[in-house]
């Protein structure tokens, strides 16, 4: 006989031969004349394949139904009856006892669900109130992986500007500027100020370079004029510089 | 003391009262504060729930155990929930209902003779039901180890709606213990 059951679906021994009883359409009080022992037996070795932890109550029902069925084949004492009857007599009842408590949970259950429709005073955890529900749209699985990726990436941007930050070596020093601007006045005698510059200039470059003007202007090493105003500056060598 | 005559100032005074107990209120103290007897506070409340009833008033009458408590009628479920939210419970699952109907049709019961019903262990349903409050302990067995024996609370009553022990539904092929011959 095939049976088909989902095992996780047992709360314990005693449900899951109700069960069987219930496909076997046997009366509880002949489960031991039926085969509902080899089924039980079957079905626990199947839960375990199933690599079910298996509570040790199942076990325990198993040991106690291969008990008394290995008492009923064998010839029976006088002064064993008794026992045995009992132990039978206990596991009927109680599996008995078991489907009518199965029988009203379902009612009891439905009657839960009804009387939660009526709502007593206001109790403070039953009435807090939420906000709406979040629209999560037609969000799935990669879209919830691409906003993940696109925040990791955002955060990673972010990052950025503290490593700029970080203080380098200047490429462009402003003693080699210097120098530059000394081998132009000496080539040329006078240079204009638009001159030292170039398109490609970085910020650094050029910051470098008018830093150097402004250090060999100091030292009056050079001296600058301009003849109008937002003219040309010419830069020059200083006359008393030259004069030495 | 105000002197009620009328069924329509008793039923004011009774509502009142409940409102501000929103706890169950007892007949007893009922019948005491309207200076009337137990018997006559009775039929007032059940003239009462028919009245509520009829008006499809927002709130109606729960009786349980001699106790009587305001609650909103089932009729006005879905528009509370819509204006409120309230936090639904998670509700119960079938092996904590299971344990709990034992409880309810076997009290006081203990924590063995509960196991020996279901066969299996019941330490998660009995703490799930004490947390709650649909169990509470009712004493102990005077037995080896003195267990605690458990019976329901009055949370379980609101809890299925009923309004007394004998409104559970019978348990099916059980010999009727009150026939009366």
């Amino acid at each position: 006989m095939e049976l088909s059951f989902t095992t996780s679906a047992f709360e314990g021994p005693l449900d899951l031969l109700l069960e069987l009883i219930a496909k076997a359409k046997v009366d509880i009080k002949d489960i031991f004349v039926s085969e509902i022992t080899e089924q039980y037996l079957a079905a626990i070795a199947r839960m375990q394949q199933l690599d079910m932890d298996l509570a040790s109550d199942f076990i325990a029902m198993a040991a106690t139904l291969l008990r008394i069925k290995s008492r009923s084949l064998l010839p029976s004492y006088p002064t064993d009856d008794e026992g045995e009857e009992d132990e039978e007599q206990r596991l009927i009842l109680q599996l008995e006892d078991y489907q009518r408590i199965k029988a009203v949970t379902g009612k009891l259950m439905d009657m839960a669900d009804y009387a939660a429709e009526h709502y007593f005073y206001k109790l403070p955890e039953e009435f807090a109130y939420q906000a709406d529900p979040l629209d999560l749209g037609d969000a799935n699985l990669q879209t919830l992986f691409d906003a993940f990726r696109q925040l990791m990436e955002d955060a990673q941007r972010e990052q950025e500007p503290a490593q700029v930050n970080v203080i380098r070596r200047e490429p462009t020093s402003v003693r080699a500027r210097i120098a530059h601007i000394r081998e132009q006045l000496r080539r040329h005698g006078r240079i204009t100020f638009a001159a030292l510059f170039t398109a490609q200039d970085s910020k650094e470059e050029i910051i470098a370079t008018f830093l150097a003007l402004l250090e060999m202007i100091v030292s009056g090493e050079a001296d600058v004029a301009q003849n109008d105003q937002f003219g040309n500056i010419d830069i020059f060598v200083n006359r008393r510089e030259e004069a030495k | 003391m105000i002197i009620m005559t009328d069924d329509n100032t008793l039923f004011g005074a009774v509502e009142a009262i409940l409102f501000v107990a929103g706890e169950p209120v007892s007949l007893e103290e009922l019948a005491h504060a309207l200076d009337i007897t137990l018997l006559e506070t009775t039929t007032l409340i059940e003239r009462m729930r028919t009245q509520m009833e009829q008006q499809g008033r927002g709130l109606q009458l729960f009786c349980f155990e001699e106790k009587v408590q305001l609650r909103t009628h089932e009729r006005y479920a879905a528009i509370i929930q819509q204006a409120l939210r309230p936090l639904t419970m998670r509700t119960l699952g079938e092996s904590v209902i299971q344990t709990l109907s034992i409880i309810a049709y076997r009290q006081p019961i203990t924590r063995t003779e509960i196991e020996q019903y279901r066969g299996v262990s019941c330490d998660y349903s009995l703490r799930v039901l004490r947390e709650r409050g649909l169990i509470e302990p009712k004493g102990r067995k005077d037995t080896i180890g003195n267990p605690v024996l458990f019976g329901t609370t009055e949370q379980f009553m609101r809890y299925f709606g009923i309004e007394s022990l004998c409104d559970l539904p019978p348990l099916p092929n059980e010999p009727n213990e009150e026939i009366i011959v």
